[in-house]
């Protein structure tokens, strides 16, 4: 096994969770390529993830980084009741493994858990599951080309958004 | 559930039910309680099943929901008979492949229930020659908040610039919509607490109202369609069916809003200031690959826990819950509209129309038909 890279993915998955937590919103968004796809897929009938985001119902889908833009955007317009004020955060990652390898690409699969605070409604609450990244080399550089996320609650607490993930 | 066997196992009002084809191939909802000792007899959310068997006890039900199995029957006394231990089947009945329960014996008929509703629905599923059909997967999603403020804010054409502004200016941003035009069209109480409100969007529809968003490609496909639909049904019902949208309120507690795509919502109080929320998507059974992707885009993009409009109407309406911890406020006004003739979307009609209905029930006053039937 290549600790040393393993170690830098696990650098890098713990880079974007502080993000997340620190709303360094265009430090995050820099993290991920232009053409990454964000997916957290919703529960089908049959109590598994859906499998196809094209053809099936999810939770939160985008194909390509401007989805994610766009709810940068949203966060920090202020015009959004739901994301004002942000809700507080506490990501937390275990469980990294390294689990395909190619030449530019590497499939990185890690379990995490969020607790989250509204303050304003004194309500506190964790969402928890599995992450599996897709990171791409460029030159010394990793960046996440796509983040898949099985949300294990299926009933989702009033809210979702990417960082509450 | 096209084959004999297949069975959905859902909850209805709160209670634990099985929607099944029966061998037979009519279409059943059996109260998924043992009827030994009151286990769920179906334990798994869906599949194709021969019979249903209690894990308690192994006492096993037909998909017709007889007892066809006892183990150590001879235990009991002679005046045990099986036809005693039947599921019980509540009343049900269907109106375009919309399945109805009704937990009482007796009462009206689904199609005197849902009374001026039954065109609204229509509207929805003319929509495809061959059938709409509910794409896998559901949103589940909670709220703290009162059921009934969920049925007021699925259809109040009021709430939409001011709680949804960034969505909207995002919509402009992105292309192709004009919100500077109000939105014509009405509100509508369609009898026994049912309302709508019906209106011309400025987004487009794939069925069939091309804009920008779309592409000059699929102009000419659109075109087609809105012809075909046309041709179908008459000029008035093809403008209605592509040209308009709606948000239709099915008393108490199902909405079907048709928007650019369309989502199936119902929700269930938990406690006075919680409740469960179960939202699907309804598409045409036999659209392409493409259509599917834009119109599940679409629909993530507004709708759900997580797009861009849910979250700010959940928000609201805990807001709202949180504000009656006040109780020297004592009334919401719903009185938009009621100096129109015509009541428009952004007026109140549609949510007066659900609260008269409420009230009467909770005041045990009689609807109009029951009346007549009375006399």
């Amino acid at each position: 096994m290549d600790v040393e890279l393993l170690s830098r993915c696990a650098e890098l998955l713990y880079l974007e969770a502080a993000y997340l937590d620190e709303k360094r919103w265009s430090e995050w968004l820099a993290l991920y390529t232009e053409d990454a796809e964000f997916w957290v897929p919703a529960w089908d009938e049959d109590g598994q993830p859906t499998a196809d985001p094209q053809s099936q119902l999810s939770l939160i889908y985008y194909s390509n980084r401007a989805g994610l833009e766009d709810r940068v955007w949203r966060i920090q317009s202020g015009l959004s009741p739901a994301s004002n004020p942000p809700l507080r955060t506490c990501h937390l990652l275990t469980n990294i493994r390294l689990t395909a390898r190619a030449d530019t690409r590497l499939n990185v699969s890690s379990h995490w858990q969020v607790q989250i605070h509204r303050a304003e409604k004194q309500q506190t609450f964790a969402y928890f599951g599995f992450y599996e990244h897709t990171l791409r080399r460029e030159g010394q550089a990793l960046r996440i080309a796509g983040k898949k996320v099985t949300l294990l609650n299926d009933v989702v607490e009033s809210v979702l958004d990417i960082y509450l993930v | 559930m096209a084959q004999p066997g297949d069975f959905r196992a859902r909850r209805v009002a709160g209670r634990p039910v099985i929607l099944v084809r029966s061998d037979d191939g009519q279409v059943r909802v059996l109260l998924n309680t043992c009827t030994h000792r009151g286990a769920l007899v179906c334990r798994t959310q869906s599949g194709n099943a021969r019979s249903f068997q209690c894990a308690y006890h192994a006492w096993t039900f037909n998909s017709r929901g007889e007892l066809v199995g006892v183990p150590g029957e001879d235990a009991y006394s002679l005046s045990f008979d099986r036809k005693d231990f039947a599921l019980a089947q509540p009343r049900v009945d269907s109106y375009r492949g919309f399945v109805f329960v009704n937990f009482t014996p007796e009462g009206e008929s689904l199609s005197d229930y849902l009374a001026g509703a039954k065109e609204f629905l229509d509207l929805v599923c003319d929509q495809s020659e061959v059938g709409m059909e509910v794409v896998p997967g559901a949103q589940l999603y909670s709220m703290r908040a009162n059921w009934k403020l969920l049925v007021e804010n699925s259809f109040d054409g009021y709430h939409g610039l001011p709680t949804h502004q960034r969505y909207f200016q995002f919509l402009v941003e992105t292309g192709g919509l004009d919100m500077t035009e109000r939105l014509p069209g009405r509100a509508l109480a369609l009898g026994n607490g049912h309302a709508v409100i019906e209106y011309e969007p400025p987004w487009g529809r794939l069925v069939a109202q091309w804009n920008p968003v779309f592409g000059e490609t699929k102009k000419a496909e659109i075109e087609t369609v809105y012809a075909k639909l046309e041709a179908k049904f008459g000029a008035e019902w093809a403008r209605r069916v592509s040209r308009t949208s709606r948000n239709l309120l099915i008393f108490p507690n199902l909405i079907i809003n048709d928007l650019m795509a369309v989502t199936i919502r119902t929700f269930f109080p938990v406690s006075p200031d919680y409740m469960e929320v179960s939202a699907w998507a309804l598409e045409p059974q036999d659209e392409s690959a493409e259509d599917r992707a834009i119109r599940l885009d679409n629909f993530l993009t507004f709708l759900g826990p997580g797009g861009f409009a849910t979250p700010d109407d959940v928000e609201m309406l805990e807001s709202c819950q949180k504000g009656f911890a006040n109780r020297e406020v004592m009334w919401s006004d719903i009185s938009r509209g009621m100096n129109r003739a015509e009541p428009v979307p952004t007026d109140e009609l549609q949510m007066r129309a659900f609260w008269r209905r409420w009230h009467d029930l909770l005041t045990l006053r009689p609807t109009k038909a029951e009346a007549q039937r009375a006399a």
